[in-house]
């Protein structure tokens, strides 16, 4: 294996790195101002929020609303609505895969 | 940790570390074919842990970009761990240096989903069970990725499944963190930002700034509401 590899590893390795701890270690014996926290609370919803659609909305990189081509998005309605009843993600999950699998299947 | 912890921790982290089966196998194999060895693979896993990100690096490596622009891309690609260590140390106040130092490396998507769901819903879930989950869970990507180097090119999982499996993950998890309308509004706000701001700059970066601004409209909103519940108790 090339030495570019290895620096990849090692490089992306503390790229990665540096965002988890800086927070963590900046905040540990800090008192987090309640504004921040308050905006914080909307943190996971709003990045989960963009990664489903970041990804769903688009089938090979461009925007496409075509269930039929799109097939990522009639299994994602079903996953929401299974989550929305069961509140389980694992069932919801295994709903999901499901779905897209006889998509993939029928297409 | 007590063995009880690493239990608890396990078993509601199960269905990240079953999704991870898949996706994992089919990182090794990406990774496999561009070159990198299963030991290389190993160690990837362990100090990088980033799943889209180390596709991204399978990705990248097989159009021969620098190592320089690898590593810049993985940055931005994972710069979203900096809003979810801010959001979780609130929960891990009190720990040692140790500890955050574990359990900044294993925050992920997956594990920061299930954590936040936990703290917010579940008045058990302590800090060590949360360093027990993202260790499993942690683990469950370095053997799968492994064997995935291993297996090399000999199966044939379709990719559009393999890659749905976090996809539907996500949506499941996003559901659960549907807490109140402002919360409802906050999402909506980072589904139509997080759309058109990967039509227009056609950059990962688009998923941070998404997010940061749809949490400020939430923030914005909720003390809106909270004026208004103010005046209307004052009267």
């Amino acid at each position: 294996m090339t030495i570019d590899k290895w620096i990849i590893i090692l490089g992306s390795a503390i790229a990665t790195f540096i965002p988890r701890i800086v927070p963590m270690l900046f905040f540990k014996n800090k008192e987090m101002p309640p504004l921040l926290t308050k905006w914080l609370s909307f943190i996971p919803v709003a990045i989960f929020s963009a990664l489903v659609f970041s990804d769903v909305v688009f089938w090979k990189d461009s925007f496409n609303l075509n269930p039929i081509i799109n097939i990522k998005l009639f299994p994602s309605i079903i996953v929401f609505f299974a989550a929305y009843k069961t509140k389980n993600i694992f069932i919801s999950m295994l709903i999901g895969i499901l779905a897209i699998s006889l998509m993939l299947f029928a297409v | 940790m007590t063995k009880k912890e690493w239990l608890i921790g396990f078993k509601k982290i199960i269905h990240v570390m079953l999704s991870y089966i898949p996706l994992g196998l089919a990182c090794g194999i990406a990774l496999h074919k561009v070159g990198y060895s299963p030991l290389s693979v190993i160690i990837m896993s362990f100090l990088v842990f980033a799943g889209a990100g180390q596709f991204m690096i399978a990705q990248l490596t097989a159009v021969g970009a620098s190592p320089i622009s690898i590593i810049a891309t993985i940055f931005f690609l994972n710069i979203r761990h900096l809003l979810m260590s801010s959001g979780l140390i609130q929960y891990l106040k009190g720990k040692s240096s140790g500890f955050y130092l574990i359990y900044a490396q294993t925050i992920v998507d997956e594990t920061f989903g299930t954590n936040i769901i936990q703290f917010t819903t579940n008045p058990k879930w302590t800090p060590n069970k949360a360093l027990a989950a993202n260790i499993w869970a942690h683990l469950s990507w370095i053997i799968s990725s492994f064997c995935g180097s291993l297996i090399g090119q000999k199966v044939d999982v379709p990719l559009t499944v393999v890659n749905y499996v976090l996809v539907a993950m996500f949506i499941a998890m996003l559901v659960e963190q549907l807490l109140s309308k402002v919360h409802l509004i906050a999402a909506l706000s980072a589904a139509i930002l997080a759309i058109l701001l990967k039509i227009i700059i056609r950059n990962n970066i688009s998923i941070v700034i998404a997010a940061v601004v749809a949490s400020t409209i939430g923030l914005i909103l909720s003390s809106k509401i909270g004026e208004l519940d103010n005046t209307q108790k004052n009267k």
